[in-house]
């Protein structure tokens, strides 16, 4: 029995990565399908994703030197649906009592992370096709920003002011550490909202 | 600012200077409310498209070994120009794989449109059997994003990465990872994107 137990494991740990198979072995090959009404198919979500970015974007001028001014002016904007879902997303969590020095850490445990996208994807189905529910696809156009951003003083990409230093800081990181923090209201902005 | 930029730019280590740099001048106007940056974009960025189009080397006797070849070829390039390599694996016999010139994406984008590239390619006579990109950043994985390209399709997708391992996606790798998707999470392709956003999928290590 245990030598049986020991086998399953072995088999188990060798193939239980996620969304890794051992299909090197078996993989029968066939011609993928790339007909034209396809790729223009897949360009839907990115498409809706964009604009829905770029509309925010122009309305909060810009990306801000940190991660709690932009909230600041998700606070103030009161123009761009994304500010609106973001907003809805603080209204959720104002009594969670969450201390200055622990916003904007990183790492944050994969579960956090799952939670806080899926809350958020799932207040931005109004506004993108229905198949384009996932956060994954504001991460290139984050990125986008932090890179423009970056321009204004000669460098690849900036690195928000409130960013953790201890860490090596690249995409795709830096993207899901903003889209997290982003989706969590700074204590000050918490204080700003219920005064309001 | 000076003493504060020497010690951050201490605290970054290889290669992440000028985004240190960028930190420190964020820490020393933080609170300014200053706007960076000006310009902002929509969509997938278009890929460039070469303008000759050739099977670059062929006689491989997998689409998988094709892949490997042009990861070896292209993956490092894309690595230093900070540039996706997009490009078509071509079936030009019984046990004869080959792959096309490829198309770049902007500096610096993470989202390409292909698309042109592929009319590009059916323009030359080319139909390719599988298609190729480039991670030139830290996923080393396929990412949420590439999953619709084999999502409920036949095929495969390949990747190089920029540690220039080449990876293989299949429908397959995503039907076993959906099982792992919670109840209360859509069904279906977006369900998977969206459980699988931070790490996405590493699919086979060719």
């Amino acid at each position: 029995v245990k030598l049986t137990i020991a086998v399953l494991a072995a088999v188990s740990l060798a193939g239980c990565s996620v969304g890794e198979t051992l299909m090197n072995d078996v993989y029968v090959d066939e011609p993928s399908d790339l007909s034209a009404e396809f790729v223009e198919n897949i360009q839907e979500c990115p498409d809706a994703w964009g604009h829905l970015y770029e509309e925010w974007y122009l309305s909060i001028g810009g990306f801000k030197v940190s991660l709690l001014d932009m909230q600041f002016a998700v606070l103030d904007d009161q123009e761009s649906i994304f500010s609106q879902v973001i907003r809805s997303q603080w209204e959720h969590q104002l009594d969670l009592g969450m201390k200055e020095e622990a916003w904007g850490r990183w790492p944050v445990s994969e579960r956090s992370f799952r939670r806080k996208m899926f809350n958020a994807a799932v207040a931005f189905e109004a506004y993108v096709p229905e198949e384009c529910a996932s956060l994954s696809w504001l991460d290139p156009f984050i990125w986008r920003g932090l890179q423009d951003a970056g321009k204004g003083y000669g460098t690849e990409f900036l690195i928000l002011s409130d960013a953790p230093r201890d860490f090596e800081w690249s995409s795709p990181y830096l993207q899901h550490w903003f889209l997290f923090w982003m989706l969590t209201p700074h204590p000050e902005v918490v204080n700003l909202m219920r005064k309001s | 600012l000076n003493k504060r930029l020497s010690a951050v730019l201490g605290s970054f280590a290889n290669g992440a200077v000028t985004a240190a740099m960028a930190y420190a001048f964020g820490q020393a106007q933080s609170r300014s409310s200053s706007t960076v940056g000006s310009t902002a974009g929509s969509g997938a960025d278009p890929v460039e498209v070469p303008d000759a189009i050739h099977v670059e080397e062929s006689g491989f006797p997998t689409a998988a070994d094709a892949a490997k070849a042009a990861g070896a070829r292209y993956g490092q390039q894309g690595v230093d120009s900070r540039r996706e390599v997009q490009l078509g694996i071509v079936r030009l016999g019984e046990d004869n794989f080959g792959y096309l010139t490829p198309g770049w994406g902007p500096e610096g984008s993470t989202i390409v449109d292909f698309g042109p590239l592929l009319s590009a390619y059916r323009g030359a006579g080319h139909s390719p059997h599988a298609w190729m990109h480039g991670h030139f950043d830290h996923n080393l994985y396929f990412s949420a994003n590439d999953f619709p390209l084999v999502w409920d399709r036949p095929g495969a997708t390949y990747l190089v990465n920029r540690r220039l391992e080449v990876r293989r996606l299949t429908n397959q790798h995503l039907q076993n990872a959906a099982k792992n998707v919670p109840a209360h999470y859509p069904g279906g392709l977006r369900g998977v994107q969206m459980y699988y956003h931070s790490q996405g999928l590493p699919g086979d290590r060719l």
